[in-house]
């Protein structure tokens, strides 16, 4: 799966947990604290795109993903195929 | 040989101390705002004990309440258990002193250390020992001094933490009206929610609130379910929903996933903060009092938290 495919994917999760966010750009310099996005909205992220893409977010990765890009990169590198 | 009887839940008594702490208050000894407070926990006041206020002294008023609405007699009492995790004396337990107080003569009485999900484990031993013929009658009480254990200087958890006590009558009965427990840990977690000794000597409350998120909005939704598997009821048969009080983020969270309406659930946590052990018995007792509620509707509970521990059952309200 293509860098570009996660982000797209990844951006309507983003939608999906923050649906105040119509017209806003997300691209993978975006930070989640930009977009307005508090620890438990980003947890909610992460266990939505643990089910999207079947992947496990350790525990002591959970603080590391500060920017949209280390998201779809976690993904990327952990998704087989 | 084994006679195997029902059990039902006859009375339910709370008791929240005097001291009504608001955000505005919590604020001023803190660097957090009250929209913060409220936008992070949902919770707008909880209550701090005085020192008189102690686990034993909120036990017996919980339990008081929850005997006579049960319309129990102190001598038909046969068991006592006691939920909590801030009782600051270590030997002896409590469960005793509370029976003692209440006047039963004689009862079985221990100490439970589940945490958030005391109340919720302790029910399922009550329950166990009354349909066994072990007890005719027994009390379970879920009571806590979180307040003893939490610092402004964390204000993650000094906003959320509040104390009382929340009792329940376990009585024989013909119907099974208190289902098969779904019950589990994760020790290896035990870091994201644990008491620890922090710069000044003291030991307090420390928790990871972004991981008892995940790992309670991920996890709980199978507990529930196999809970109502377990007690042979559907999902939808239930018609109300009492998780441990954490704070609202994760009850809205769990209400959304397990598909329950906003007015099918619990949010004591709004008014009576996170009272660990305590939270469910206070939530379950609101819930009853506030009239919505008939006798026998199905309710699921939900206990989980430091441990890291989770036991829920249904059961019929009374």
């Amino acid at each position: 799966m293509s860098e570009n495919a996660v982000l797209t994917d990844i951006v309507r999760l983003i939608r999906q947990v923050m649906p105040e966010l119509t017209d806003r750009e997300i691209t993978l310099d975006t930070s989640f604290e930009e977009l307005g996005m508090d620890s438990l909205n980003r947890v909610d992220l992460l266990a939505a795109a643990e089910s999207e893409f079947d992947v496990t977010v350790p525990d002591d990765d959970v603080s590391t993903f500060i920017q949209v890009r280390h998201l779809v990169d976690f993904v990327a590198g952990t998704r087989v195929g | 040989m084994l006679d195997v009887y029902g059990s039902t839940i006859t009375g339910l008594g709370a008791y929240r101390p005097a001291h009504c702490v608001g955000n505005e208050e919590l604020a001023q000894l803190t660097s957090v705002t009250p929209d913060w407070i409220v936008d992070r926990t949902g919770i707008q006041t909880r209550h701090h004990a005085s020192p008189d206020e102690d686990i034993v002294t909120m036990s017996v008023e919980a339990c008081g309440k929850a005997l006579a609405m049960a319309d129990v007699d102190t001598a038909d009492v046969d068991l006592l258990i006691l939920a909590t995790s801030t009782r600051l004396q270590r030997i002896p337990g409590a469960a005793a002193q509370i029976a003692s107080r209440l006047g039963i003569p004689s009862a079985g009485a221990f100490d439970v250390n589940a945490v958030c999900a005391g109340f919720t484990y302790s029910l399922a031993n009550a329950s166990n020992a009354v349909r066994l013929g072990d007890a005719r009658n027994a009390l379970v009480v879920g009571a806590e001094r979180t307040s003893d254990l939490i610092n402004k200087d964390t204000p993650d958890t000094y906003v959320i933490f509040g104390d009382g006590a929340g009792a329940a009558v376990v009585s024989r009965s013909e119907r099974a009206d208190i289902g098969p427990s779904v019950w589990g840990s994760d020790g290896g977690r035990h870091a994201v929610l644990e008491t620890r000794i922090f710069d000044d000597g003291n030991e307090y409350v420390a928790m990871d609130g972004p991981l008892v998120y995940k790992w309670s909005t991920a996890t709980m939704p199978k507990v529930a379910r196999q809970a109502c598997e377990r007690a042979g009821v559907a999902m939808s048969d239930v018609a109300w929903f009492v998780p441990h009080q954490a704070n609202r983020r994760i009850i809205d969270t769990l209400t959304r996933v397990l598909g329950f309406a906003d007015d099918q659930v619990s949010r004591d946590v709004i008014h009576t903060g996170n009272t660990s052990a305590a939270s469910v018995p206070l939530a379950l007792t609101r819930l009853r009092e506030s009239g919505k509620t008939t006798p026998g509707d199905l309710v699921l509970l939900l206990g989980f938290g430091a441990g890291l521990t989770y036991a829920g059952q249904i059961v019929r309200m009374p």
